[in-house]
């Protein structure tokens, strides 16, 4: 009698529950960006190749990609500020040769020899990518104040993109000065402000850049219709759980740079 | 770049590990009871968590002697996203102190890693295969006559002779194949 009153108020605890759970429709509309690939909950390390091809062979609709460049101007995907954040090695990126760097690898995970990798290697080497959407993240951790480094690293980039012809690129970055810069280079180029502060709306319609990244708890549902009523595209990250990502769904939000990719695709489909 | 000598080395040290191994199961004492234990250990030497066989290979006055094989397989899937799994197997020669049921550990042995990864250097697809050293520390529960075991291990790495790395596991096993005193 017991056990059958205990089954029944089980029951009804975990019926109460998955009721109180609201179904969120993981539209098409919002595209899957593998946050540096697989993201952070997969054990792959964000930025690695294998990570990246992974998640393009998944069948994510895009992928970010963190990039740094190194002094003799070789873009590198990594998204630490420091070397030894991640590797054996210490420093910055941007005071390193690529040689002194190129067979460093991550040190995160017990038995793996998962490499630092440059941007050519992988567009050299993975599959596909006409139609996929490329997020790049341009980190400016140097210590030069001139905005030399900053030149140097857009006009790389840009001519990277012009060489590997990608079609559907969008250049996230954290200040205005860089969004010009990338404008004045190249005036079509796709440029998102990522900034968790208000009046970053202001900004894009100001300096002409076509959307904003925030982290997915900065936003609001008016703050989002807002930006896509005047034609901004909206991008979040910060997308590790499944709350997170349900959000983001919910918000309408275009790009989801998620860190749960296999979830996502699992349940977009 | 690892030097030939590293690779030399390591090779060697596989082959001691093998040998001390083998000689050691032919060596086995016949009148101990339990002599076998399947265990599950969770994170430990298979990275998140492995299977493992270990057998008593000499009973002391004050210390016992096993050897012990695990298998984890942790991806299985490569970046290609086809089947390639990657396979750890940790091989360990282990010192119990202790004849009640709380007992001191102390292991040594070797992870050989295979794994699948991406070369530029060969531009597409490569299987790694690695051996890391492994020092275990652990604490071991298991009454003179049960049937269950339970560890926590402390782990020191060396990580591909390279990287130190500090890890830990649990694990529980089942022992078996008795033979009278």
């Amino acid at each position: 009698m017991i056990k059958t009153q205990l089954c029944i108020a089980i029951l009804t605890i975990i019926g109460t529950m998955s009721c109180n759970k609201k179904d969120v429709v993981y539209s098409s509309d919002t595209n899957i960006i593998g946050h540096g690939g697989m993201g952070i909950t997969h054990d792959y390390p964000i930025n690695t190749f294998e990570a990246i091809a992974f998640a393009l062979h998944k069948g994510v609709d895009g992928v970010e990609i963190d990039v740094q460049m190194t002094i003799d101007s070789v873009l590198v995907a990594y998204h630490h500020e420091k070397l030894e954040d991640e590797m054996e090695q210490t420093g910055l990126i941007n005071e390193k040769y690529w040689d002194e760097i190129r067979n460093e690898e991550y040190k995160e995970l017990l038995y793996s020899g998962y490499g630092l990798v440059s941007l050519r290697d992988i567009f050299k080497h993975i599959p596909e990518y006409s139609d996929k959407t490329f997020f790049f993240d341009v980190k400016t951790f140097t210590r030069d104040t001139t905005g030399a480094y900053e030149h140097r690293v857009v006009r790389r980039l840009l001519n990277m993109i012009d060489e590997y012809q990608l079609n559907n690129t969008i250049i996230e970055v954290k200040s205005e000065f860089l969004g010009q810069l990338v404008k004045s280079l190249m005036p079509e180029q796709r440029v998102f402000l990522y900034r968790n502060i208000e009046g970053v709306i202001d900004s894009c319609l100001k300096y002409e850049f076509q959307g904003i990244t925030q982290d997915i708890d900065q936003y609001s549902l008016e703050e989002v219709r807002l930006a896509q009523d005047n034609g901004l595209e909206v991008s979040c990250i910060n997308t590790h759980s499944k709350d997170r990502n349900d959000e983001a769904y919910r918000l309408g939000i275009d790009y989801n740079q998620t860190d749960m990719v296999n979830y996502v695709l699992r349940k977009a489909r | 770049m690892k030097s030939e000598e590293w690779r030399y080395g390591r090779s060697l040290l596989l082959c001691v590990t093998c040998i001390i191994g083998c000689s050691s199961i032919f060596a086995q004492d016949s009148t101990y009871t339990y002599k076998n234990t399947v265990s599950i250990e969770a994170l430990g030497l298979g990275r998140y968590g492995s299977l493992e066989y270990e057998m008593l290979l000499r009973k002391g006055e004050l210390v016992d002697y096993y050897a012990a094989a695990g298998f984890a397989m942790v991806r299985f899937f490569n970046y290609k996203n086809k089947f390639k799994p990657d396979v750890f197997i940790p091989i360990m020669g282990r010192a119990v102190f202790g004849q009640k049921s709380h007992h001191l550990e102390l292991s040594f042995g070797q992870v050989i890693a295979s794994y699948s990864t991406f070369s530029v250097a060969k531009g597409g697809e490569s299987r790694e295969f690695e051996l890391s050293l492994a020092i275990g520390t652990a604490y071991r529960f298991h009454t003179p006559h049960g049937r269950w075991q339970y560890r926590a291990i402390f782990y020191k790495i060396l990580d591909n002779f390279n990287t130190k790395r500090i890890w830990i596991g649990v694990a529980a096993g089942y022992r078996f194949n008795v033979k009278s005193q």
